[in-house]
Parts: structure tokens; sequence; C-alpha cells
């Protein structure tokens, strides 16, 4: 199967479309960095497989169709047909992973879509068997398709076992190392559940043990109830029982049972501890009552009282008329002085303008009487009599208020001796009131209980006397109880017959569960050992698998590596396995047999141009060697990166030598490397077709090609063609 | 083949296996023109002229004179070259070790891509795998011109239908392992079969 015509539409770099034949033996795709060469190579490897080699988005940011697209024509050596397309729509910022691509592949009387395209693909394209269908498009675009610095990923990038794991698919292993995998993981599985069925054994044991000690338990009680005459001893109990209650005054029934009559000596001595308490609690109110302590008889009669009382009122008339005589002649006084007060300022007035004759009336007067006599009225203070009456009237008063105030202060006195008797009379009577109640409340709590009591005794003589029945009582009903507490333990005890039979049932049940657990135990013990031994075999089994189908292609391996001879020393490579803390990994190694020498990472160790020569002979080794898959095809983006001229001539002269087996598309950015790719690979003859698809222009709608066909050598002997 | 030519060992066993491959031998003038030349072969892609030496030291010192003579040797086949001119060889070869103090020219003369790509083999390379033959070991220094040799046949056969005949002793029959593989592949549980059939329980369905 090789590449034909190849459309390319909304992809990376090309916006609009791209078509291109590549249905050539051998196809130079030559054209400046960033025309769009890698895009070609990735759009049909994303056409093929769904996923871009390098990881990136397929859509064109500059899509002029709102989608993407890549159709790959496919040619059998038969030259039947076949058109693998795959489209995915393009709405801008939609992210990838949430639209759906569609596959479909057309061509030779098939139409195939979706699933069954990609089964298609995988089933025409890839060989190998096992691992998923993204691992199986992986390896397919892997062994077609170089791309630039891609297998040194895979050489140095890779870790061993991934690098073990991807190479096992491309001998067509996967399958192989997919029953390892699974049977590795079922085997650690199995393994886990092993230790969980040992945790499950180790309960097992204990419950057994533990159902064997509770037999034993049970065979002891047994014994031990078994030794005395239990129901004459239960009959006995049962007399005196009923005969308790009887004197308590209740009833008990004729068929009375051993638990009944245990209920009813309980209740009954509940019973008997309240009345005791209620009679306990009212003994003691009685005895908490305080007998009044107020005076009682004092001597003071309602007419002493009343007399005193009409003395007080008397002393008070008195009192108000002393106090109103003083009233009054203060009064007088004050209008006797101030009527001597107006003479005086008259008399001063006068003085002032006293002569011969009268100021007033001009009457002649005698001026020295008239001055005496004014001079007279100015002096008189007079109201002698009327202040020494006041005086009088004061001190009488006063005399009147001493008195009062010592008749009420005698009043007062009888008033508060009074009051002091009638309080303790009031106090006597609640006294005796409720001592009354009390004592009723006791006869009537003595009353309900059925004891013998001489009813001639005082209440509390005789309440005291019930409240010892009461406590002889209680100590009978505590001796029954106890009594018949051991009678139901023993006859519980004759009742763990069928307890201990049925611990013996489980305990032998247990005995065979844990004997059937053990055997399974043992059984899968011996299928984990001999999964382990499988899985070591199955192991070392996927190693050597690898390893012979590594053998096979080792020879190749060194024809193409001594090609391209990339180091003077370390003239032979291989990839070797090994297995490292259970897993099997793989390297590449780089040997000077003269001298047995090994690199062990070349990759790493060799220059950049040693290591892509490297590369290159490693990856058409698995081509040509491994052929994983059916598409006769190998793509080489841009191998000449980083090779020196030694190198770059000795790639030549191998893809000169690839020609004859597989359709080559070289793509490249130097054109004189294109022109010596054209002249060294020409096709010497009619059938063969070389072409050189140079683009020529680039723009965002994508590259424009100038596709020329090399002209055919068919002299090639120029020295012995007659010997030919 | 000359008695002269007998000295060169390693010469002639580069002409062997040319010749074996498919080269077809150029025939040498006897004119003395083609001296440094000691064998010339052509096959459709390419023209190969050998120039033996009995030493490094000669060697360095007269292989340009044995780039001259390639020249006159395509020179032979006149305009009608053309894109074949990009395909010549020379092989230089010392019939002894090259020393250590050679070895810079020596990779100077390899790394000489003018007018032919030269392949330098010494007695070194003829003794290059001790676990090959001198013819093996010489036959790998020429591998840039010779034809590739693919593995016969490529089989894909499923590893695991011929699994139980690779395995050592595991204690497992090989139909119980076929069992095995037969629920790997219906994606039942694997040791559970294995265990039915080692205790004879029966398989999975």
């Amino acid at each position: 199967m090789r590449l034909g015509q190849v459309t390319i539409t909304g992809f990376g770099g090309i916006a609009g479309t791209a078509q291109l034949n590549l249905s050539a033996d051998v196809v130079i795709l030559q054209g400046a960095n960033g025309f769009g060469k890698s895009t070609v190579c990735d759009a049909i490897a994303w056409c093929l497989s769904g996923e871009h080699p390098r990881g990136a988005d397929p859509r064109s940011l500059y899509s002029l169709t709102g989608e993407t697209h890549a159709s790959v024509e496919l040619i059998s050596p038969e030259a039947r047909t076949w058109t693998v397309r795959r489209k995915v729509a393009n709405p801008g910022a939609e992210r990838l992973a949430k639209l759906d691509s569609t596959v479909v592949v057309e061509g030779d009387e098939i139409q195939l879509r979706g699933t069954e395209a990609i089964d298609w693909i995988a089933r025409t394209l890839v060989r190998a068997t096992g691992s998923t269908p993204a691992e199986l498009f992986r390896l397919l675009v892997d062994s077609y398709y170089l791309q630039q610095e891609s297998l040194r990923e895979f050489l140095v990038g890779r870790s061993d076992d991934e690098r073990f794991a991807a190479l096992s698919t491309m001998v067509g292993a996967g399958a192989l190392e997919d029953f390892v995998r699974a049977f590795d993981t079922a085997r650690r599985a199995w393994s886990r559940s092993l230790t969980e069925q040992q945790n499950q054994l180790g309960s097992l044991a204990s419950l057994l043990t533990a159902a064997r000690a509770r037999c034993t338990l049970l065979e002891e009680e047994l014994r031990h109830a078994g030794r005395d005459d239990l129901p004459a001893a239960r009959e006995h109990w049962l007399q005196s029982a009923r005969l308790a209650l009887q004197t308590a005054g209740v009833d008990p029934s004729q068929d009375l049972t051993l638990g009944d009559a245990i209920s009813s000596l309980r209740n009954l001595d509940a019973e008997s501890r309240r009345q005791a308490e209620g009679i306990r609690v009212a003994l003691a109110d009685i005895e908490g009552i305080t007998p009044p302590q107020a005076p009682l008889g004092s001597g003071v009669t309602r007419d002493e009282l009343a007399r005193q009382a009409a003395v007080v009122r008397e002393l008070e008339l008195d009192e108000e008329r002393a106090a109103e005589a003083v009233r009054l002649t203060r009064a007088a006084l004050e209008a006797q002085r101030a009527e001597r007060e107006d003479l005086a300022a008259m008399a001063t007035i006068a003085l002032r303008h006293v002569s011969e004759a009268c100021p007033t009336c001009g009457q002649a007067v005698d001026e020295g009487e008239l001055r005496r006599r004014l001079a007279g009225m100015l002096g008189d203070s007079g109201g002698g009599a009327l202040a020494r009456a006041l005086d009088d009237a004061i001190r009488a008063h006063e005399r009147v208020g001493e008195r009062l105030s010592a008749e009420v202060t005698g009043l007062t006195r009888l008033e508060r001796v009074r009051d002091a008797e009638e309080r303790g009379l009031a106090a006597r009577r609640v006294y005796d009131e409720r001592q009354q109640e009390e004592l009723a409340h006791l006869e009537q709590l003595v009353a309900s209980i059925p004891a013998r009591a001489d009813a001639n005794l005082p209440p509390q003589e005789r309440a005291r006397a019930v409240l010892e029945q009461l406590r002889e009582r209680q100590a009978d009903i505590s001796d029954l109880l106890a009594r018949g507490g051991s009678l139901e333990a023993r006859l519980e005890a004759l009742g763990k017959v069928s307890s201990l039979r049925a611990a013996e049932l489980h305990a032998q049940e247990m005995e065979r569960e844990h004997a059937e657990v053990s055997a399974t135990l043992a059984a899968r013990q011996a299928t984990g050992t001999v999964a382990e031994t499988l899985m070591k075999e199955l192991k070392r089994d996927s190693e050597e698998f690898l390893n012979a189908r590594l053998r096979e292609m080792q020879p190749l391996l060194d024809q193409l590596y001594a090609a391209i001879e990339p180091h003077p020393t370390f003239r032979s490579v291989a990839l070797e396995t090994r297995n490292w803390y259970g897993k099997n990994r793989l390297d590449a190694v780089a040997r000077d047999p003269s001298h047995g020498v090994m690199m062990p990472d070349p990759g790493r160790s060799l220059s950049t141009s040693q290591a892509n020569a490297m590369a290159v002979t490693v990856f058409l080794a698995f081509n040509l060697g491994l052929a994983p898959t059916a598409l006769q095809t190998v793509v080489l983006d841009d191998p000449l990166q980083n090779l020196d001229d030694v190198h770059l001539l000795g790639l030549v002269d191998l893809l000169r030598r690839i020609a004859a087996h597989r359709q080559l598309v070289v793509t490249t950015h130097d054109r004189h490397f294109g022109a010596l790719l054209a002249r060294k690979l020409r096709p010497l003859d009619v059938s063969r077709r070389v072409s050189v698809v140079e683009i020529v222009n680039w723009d965002r709608s994508g590259p424009s090609f100038d596709v020329e066909q090399v002209q055919a050598d068919l002299v090639p002997l120029k020295l012995t063609r007659d010997v030919a | 083949m000359s008695e002269a030519l007998l000295e060169f060992q390693v010469a002639s066993a580069v002409a062997r296996v040319l010749a074996e491959h498919g080269a077809l031998p150029v025939g040498l003038s006897s004119d003395g023109s083609l001296g440094p030349l000691t064998y010339a072969f052509e096959d459709p892609h390419s023209i190969i002229g050998v120039s033996a030496f009995g030493s490094a030291q000669a060697l360095i010192g007269g292989w340009l004179q044995a780039q001259d003579a390639m020249a006159r040797l395509v020179a032979r086949a006149g305009g009608e070259l053309g894109a074949k001119a990009w395909d010549t060889y020379l092989v230089l070869v010392a019939e002894e070790p090259i020393p250590k103090d050679s070895r810079v020219a020596i990779a100077e003369i390899r790394g000489n891509t003018r007018y032919a790509r030269k392949l330098v083999i010494s007695s070194d390379d003829a003794l290059a795998d001790p676990n090959r033959t001198q013819e093996s070991n010489i036959a790998r220094s020429l591998a840039p011109l010779l034809p590739l040799e693919l593995p016969s046949s490529v089989s894909f056969r499923d590893p695991l239908s011929t699994l139980s005949g690779r395995l050592g002793a595991t204690g497992v029959r090989p139909d119980d392992l076929e069992a095995v593989i037969s629920a790997h592949r219906r994606g039942l549980p694997l040791i559970a079969e294995l265990h039915s059939r080692l205790t004879g329980e029966g398989g999975l369905e």
C-alpha cells in the first residue's frame, strides 16, 4: 500500500485547500522553512490516525471553510485504490476535545464511516495485534513517518520500559504484552485476595475458639445448677412468698409462678418502703411543729386602756386651749407694740416742729411741757403687763404639753403589751390547727397499712409500731427476693441445655467452615504459586520474543548503520532488552566490537549529527526489518537537520537503496540537497517515477506547488555496457 | 588475478565482496594511466574504484593520484555520464593497520567528498569484529556500496497462539494455558480460570 493523492483543507498553516499527488516511487518535497512541508506530512498522519503527530491542534487559525479536512489516497500493489477522509468542524474558539471528527473510507466497492472506517484502517495498515487502537495508530505513524528529532526523542526522551512496550507493539508482540500485563495484574489481585482470605481464616479461628469456650462455660454452669433438689426448694420458697404477700394484704393467685412471685414481692417491697417513708415524714413533720413563744395573760385590760386614752384625750384638749391663750396674748402684745411705735414716730416729728404756738392750730402751748410729754412718748415702751401675761400663758402651755407627753407614753406602752398578747393568741390557734391536721394525716396513713397495732395508743405511738412492722416486712422480703433470685438463676441455668446444644452446633459449623476455608485457601495458594511461576516465564518469554525479533532485525540494522557509519570506532548498534525490578526494558547500545567496549546510552553520548544518523538507521531498520505496517511508504521530514556532509551522503546513498523497497517521501528546506536527491535517486527505467515537488509560494491560504518529474536514466551502465 | 594483487589481501577481499554483490568489473587499461587503481567496478547506480596501498602512510601519500586515476576512468564515459557523475566512489585500502598518528589524516580523507565519496578500509576493518569473518567485516565496511539485504520474511503471527510451546516448566498444561488465554480474550478473570482448571472445577463460562 502506497500514498497517492493528498488533499488538505483548513489544516495547520493551510487555510484553503492544497492538493498534492504523491503517487510516485520517490517524492522530494522541497521548500523554504515555514512553507508547510511538515504540515503536509502531519496532515497525512492526522488523516490516517486521528492524532496530530506533534500533539498540535490540526485546525487552521485562518480556516476559510469552517472545517478541517484531509483525504489520503491509498494505492495497493494491484493498483486498487481507497480514499481515507477525515473531517472536523472548525468553529473557531471551541476546544478540539469537544469536537468529533468524522472518518470515511471509500473505494474499491466499500464505503465505510466512523468505527467501521477506523477498524478498516487499523486492519489494513497495521500488522501488529493487541494494544489499544490509539497505540496501534501511534505505532502506524511512528513506523512510516520520521519526524524531525522524533526518533532521537524515542531513544533519549522515553523511559526504557516505555521503549520496550512501544517496540513490543511494533514487532507484533503487543497482544503478548497485553496478556502479560493483564496476567500480572490478575496475579497481584489474586495475591491480595489470598491475604484477605488468610485474615478471614484468622478471624474464623478466633470465632471457633470463642465458640468452644462458650460450650465449656455452659457445661460448667449446667453441672453447678443440677446439684440441689431444685423443685422442693422452689415449692418451699413459693409458700413463704405467698404468706408474705398475704400478710401484706396481697392476695396471690393459686398458680403463682416463681417469676410472678418475685415480681409481686418486688412491688410489695417498693410499696412497704414507700409507706414507711410516708410515716417517717409525717412523724418528722409533727415533731417539727414549734409551739408559739409570745406571753399570755399580761393583765392589761380594755378598761385600763380606755381610761388612759380618755386622760390623753383630756390633756390634748387642755393643750389646745393653752396654745390658744398663748396665741391670743401674743397677738394683743403685738398690736400694742405697733400703736406705740406709731406714737413715737409722730412725737419725733412733732419734736422737730415744737414751738410756743401749736404748729397745727396756732394756739399757744407750753413748749417745755409739750416737749416733755412728747419725749415721754418717745421713751415709753409700754406693754409690760401684756408681756408678763404672755410669759404666763407660755409656761402654762408647756406644763400641759409635758403632762400630755407622759400620758401618751403610758398609753403606747399599754397598747404594745396588748398587741403582743393578741399575736400570741393567734399563733397558738395556728399551732393547734396544724397539729390536728398532721395527726389526722398520720392516722390516715397508719390506717391504710395492714398491720397489727393497739388502737388505744396515741397516733404517734401507733405509727411507730406500724413502722417497726414495715421494717420487719422489708427484711423478710429482701431475704425472699435473694433466695428467689438464686432459684431463678439456677432454673435459668437448667434452661441453658438448649443453648449448649446450639453452641455445640455452632462450634461444629465453625470447625467445618474453618476447614473448608483452610482447604480453599491452600488450593488458591497453590494456584498463586503456579501463577507466579507462570508470570516469570511469561516475562522471560515476552523479553525473549522481542529479542528474537530484534535478532532477526539486527543484520539489517548493521547494514543500515554501516552505510551511514556515524562513528569511527562504535561501529555497531543494537537494541537490547533487560529485566530490571520485574519490568522489561529496552535500551539502544553502541559497540566497538574490536575492543569489546559498549556505549550504553549513545543517544546522549554521540554528537548531534552522529545521534541523528543513528536514529535514522534505527527508524529505517524498524520500517524495513519489522514491517509493522502494510503502508510501504517512508516519510522523512527534513532528515538533513544537523547532518554533516559525510553522513548526508551516506544517508542519500542509503535512501537510494531504500527506494527499491519503499515509496519515499522526503522533505527538505535545502534546494541543493533536493537536487542531490533527485540526481542520486533518479529512475533507471520508465516504470519508476521520481517527482520533485517545489513549494514555490506560500500565503495564508496555503502553499503553491510546482511539480517536476525527474528524467529516467535508461542506460545506467556507462563503462561496462558491453560487459553487461 | 596477478601475483602483485595477491599481496593486497584486503583489496582482493574488497573486490570479491563487490563482485559477489553484483558490481561489474571494469577493465583497466594496461597503459598505466589508471595505475593507482587496483580494481574498478560499476553497477547501475555507481562507479567504484579500488586503490590498494601497503600502509596507511602510503595511502596518505598516494590517495590523490588514485583520485586522479578515478577521474580518468570516469572520463571514459565521456558526455554520457550524466547524473551518474555524482555516484563515483573511491575505496582506498591500506593493507596494514592504521597507526595512531595517521588517524587524523585518514579521517580527513574520509571526510573529503570532492569528486568522489571516499571509503577507507584497512586491515583493522577486516578484523573489526572478531565474531565475523574477514570478508564479512569488509562487507560491513563496504555497506554504503552494497545493496540492502532485507529479512527474507516478516511474520506477524499471533505470539499468544504459540505461547505454550515457548514456555518452560510452569506446572500449567498447554490446554489450561489456552483456556487462560481464551479467558483473557473474552475479558474474564484470568487467575480464576487458571484456578478452576488446576483444581478440576471446570472452566469459566
